[in-house]
């Protein structure tokens, strides 16, 4: 880690398993390296940072881990509430680092590569034969 | 003054949209153009994010196409706290084409004549048959894709690709059109579907606002500008523009400019045009002060800054029970929706709107999108938008009103000390009944193409892609800032030929306009110059 204490590191790996929790094919945020993808984001980012450190630090004072799961749920949900500004990022991020791995974007039915240099195959489509019924309608635009 | 340099006949400021056609149609003519450019080339291979596995994420960094989120270099900050919508913009070769979704369409024959027709706002002081041949030469400069025969416009030239594909999704919502009888076209897109001009059709890759990588979609740094310069237009990036003098006789001196450096440079022109966007464009005229204009340049009838125009954006979202494969295809399918567009007076509005159909957001864009919760039913929210959405961006005539305006913010400035702008802006009352009625026909063709599920959002905020109005077009000089030839009432050497020359926004995408009249501009500079 570039920036998270250990304790931080550990509180964010739970946090972000309760945020995305593995189903199926699906892996959990820590199973794919999320927690490492915000310390290296927050890491370019003093405000950022900032605001990770100082979030996380106040929740492990809660003594977040020592909790059963729905009293971390309940926690997470309360500070959702009290520190939206924090919780909006550490969704942001999480997501950021989840969604765009490609075990994940395999995973909901995606090839898994990005967009170029391959692109995609798209149909043409069959309703282009529809518009002679919008033609046969007539002018609609207005003649000044 | 650092660096002083010699004179040009014409100098240019911003090579985006306007900027581009308007040096090369110069350069095609033999006349010395040079361009000043506040950003820099991109390189579509290696700049633009789409072949990365973190693509996504760069709409919230370098391609956030606000600048107070991009907050680059090469940006200058807006302070928009004073409106409902955010202006948004690049700043590259190419400008704001860099980052657009290449929605081409014209405006129409009436939003050149809303005065007479419905007794708002003014007359344009040009028609849309007098900017017709304009019309038609960008198209084949920037290469059009389309099917002409659209009931919404006056016949056109044949287009110069095929269509965008429909695809599933295109299908599906195009069925809800046909079942309520309502009208429905291909809107012109400035990406190639096939090969162009030496530029590849598109491949279908999706995420156009992230840069084309391929050059298939038509940003001018790609189309227009590797022409003019093959030409002798000469294009410098980083120059930064402070302020334009004026000489004793109050015409148009120079161009003072900061390079990337740091340096300051003068460069004379005999002929100045500013093509910087309708709020860059205004920034520069206001901060251009003297003895002479006080008030700013060319500004005698007050209106520099005034009459801003955005164009409002209503989302409106539906959701399927089927995988549409809306990943595939440019983001935006490119149908328009032209049913409102004209004045019906059983409305409790004047003018119109139109739709632009959006295909499904990608993974990130989906699960961030506000509607997908952490926790236990994240997933499942997920699974049911991810991939089966239609989105239409119900697009609204701004009228103009001289209280939407840009001024120039005592508190802020970009990185080099030029004072920034600041937008003030309110939404009419007619636009805001308009967008309402707009919501509800949008969402009677979602149900009518079988939406399980329709969203929407009244009024989006990050949707300022379209900036007019603020150096109005007209013949009165009391009442206007350029004549019909973009020329400033005040000062015979300077004209104006991006958005801002806007006397109405109608409720299209502005560019093909912008351009049209960039170069019928360009013909009355060459003229000028024989």
């Amino acid at each position: 880690m570039r920036t998270l204490s250990k304790s931080n590191s550990d509180t964010l790996t739970v946090i972000v398993d309760l945020l995305i929790p593995k189903k199926g094919s699906l892996p959990s945020p820590s199973d794919i390296n999320v927690v490492e993808h915000i310390d290296d984001t927050i890491s370019d980012a003093p405000q950022l940072m900032r605001l990770f450190v100082e979030g996380l630090r106040d929740i492990n004072d809660k003594d977040f881990l020592s909790l059963q799961e729905k009293e971390q749920i309940d926690l997470l949900q309360k500070y959702e509430c009290s520190n939206s500004l924090f919780f909006a990022e550490l969704i942001r991020h999480t997501y950021n680092g989840y969604y765009t791995n490609p075990i994940v974007v395999r995973a909901i039915g995606m090839t898994g590569h990005p967009p170029q240099p391959k692109g995609y195959n798209l149909e043409q489509g069959n309703n282009f034969k529809l518009l002679e019924k919008v033609r046969e309608r007539g002018q609609i635009w207005r003649n000044p | 003054m650092d660096i002083v340099n010699n004179k040009v006949d014409v100098l240019v400021i911003g090579a985006g949209a306007s900027g581009a056609a308007f040096s090369w149609k110069l350069a095609n003519s033999g006349i010395k153009v040079m361009c000043l450019e506040q950003g820099d080339w991109l390189d579509p291979l290696t700049d633009y994010s789409t072949s990365n596995s973190d693509w996504e994420i760069h709409r919230q960094t370098d391609f956030n196409p606000n600048p107070n989120f991009r907050s680059m270099k090469v940006d200058y900050p807006i302070n928009d706290t004073e409106s409902p919508i955010a202006p948004l913009m690049y700043n590259a070769v190419g400008g704001s084409t860099i980052h657009w979704s290449a929605h081409f369409p014209r405006l129409k024959p009436s939003d050149f004549r809303v005065k007479t027709l419905d007794h708002v706002a003014d007359d344009w002081p040009i028609s849309y048959f007098e900017l017709e041949p304009y019309f038609d030469l960008n198209d084949k400069m920037m290469g059009v894709a389309g099917i002409i025969g659209d009931p919404a416009y006056p016949p056109k030239s044949p287009r110069q690709t095929p269509p965008v594909g429909l695809g599933k999704l295109g299908d599906k919502i195009t069925h809800g059109f046909d079942k309520l009888g309502w009208h429905w076209w291909p809107s012109d897109s400035a990406i190639n579907t096939v090969d162009y001009d030496g530029r590849p059709g598109c491949n279908n890759c999706g995420p156009c606002d992230l840069g084309c990588s391929i050059k298939a979609k038509s940003s001018t740094d790609v189309t227009y500008w590797p022409k003019a310069i093959k030409l002798g237009a000469r294009l410098v990036t980083n120059a930064r523009v402070r302020e334009i003098t004026v000489d004793r006789y109050g015409k148009a001196k120079s161009a003072i400019y900061y390079d990337s450096d740091g340096n300051i440079q003068e460069q004379y022109a005999s002929t100045i045009v500013l093509a910087a966007n309708g709020i860059g464009t205004p920034r520069i005229l206001l901060n251009s002060t003297s003895t002479k204009f006080p008030e700013g340049l060319a500004n005698s009838s007050g209106l520099v800054g005034k009459n801003l125009m955005f164009h409002p954006y209503s989302i409106v979202t539906g959701i399927f029970d089927e995988d549409l494969e809306g990943h595939k295809g440019p983001t935006p399918l490119n149908i328009i929706c032209s049913e409102f567009y004209e004045t019906d007076h059983s409305r409790d509005f004047v003018r119109g709107y139109a739709y632009q159909v959006v295909r499904s957001s990608a993974p990130l864009a989906t699960a961030l999108s506000g509607h997908v919760p952490w926790g236990e039913k994240h997933h499942e929210a997920f699974k049911k938008r991810f991939n089966r959405t239609i989105t239409f961006a119900v697009i609204g005539e701004d009228l103009p009103e001289t209280h939407n305006k840009v001024t120039i913010d005592p508190n802020l400035s970009d990185s080099f000390g030029i004072p920034s702008p600041k937008i003030e802006y309110r939404l009419s009352d007619n636009s805001r009944k308009m967008l309402g009625h707009g919501v509800k026909t949008a969402t009677q063709v979602m149900k009518a193409a079988g939406a399980t599920e329709v969203t929407h959002d009244p009024l989006k905020r990050e949707a300022g892609w379209h900036l007019m109005g603020t150096t109005k077009m007209g013949a009165d000089p009391k009442d206007s800032v350029v004549n019909k030839y973009g020329q400033t009432h005040d000062v015979d050497n300077l004209f104006v030929i991006d958005g801002s020359i806007f006397v109405t926004a109608g409720a299209v995408n502005p560019t093909s306009t912008i351009q049209a009249l960039a170069l019928h501009v360009a013909d009355h500079v060459i003229s000028k110059s024989k």
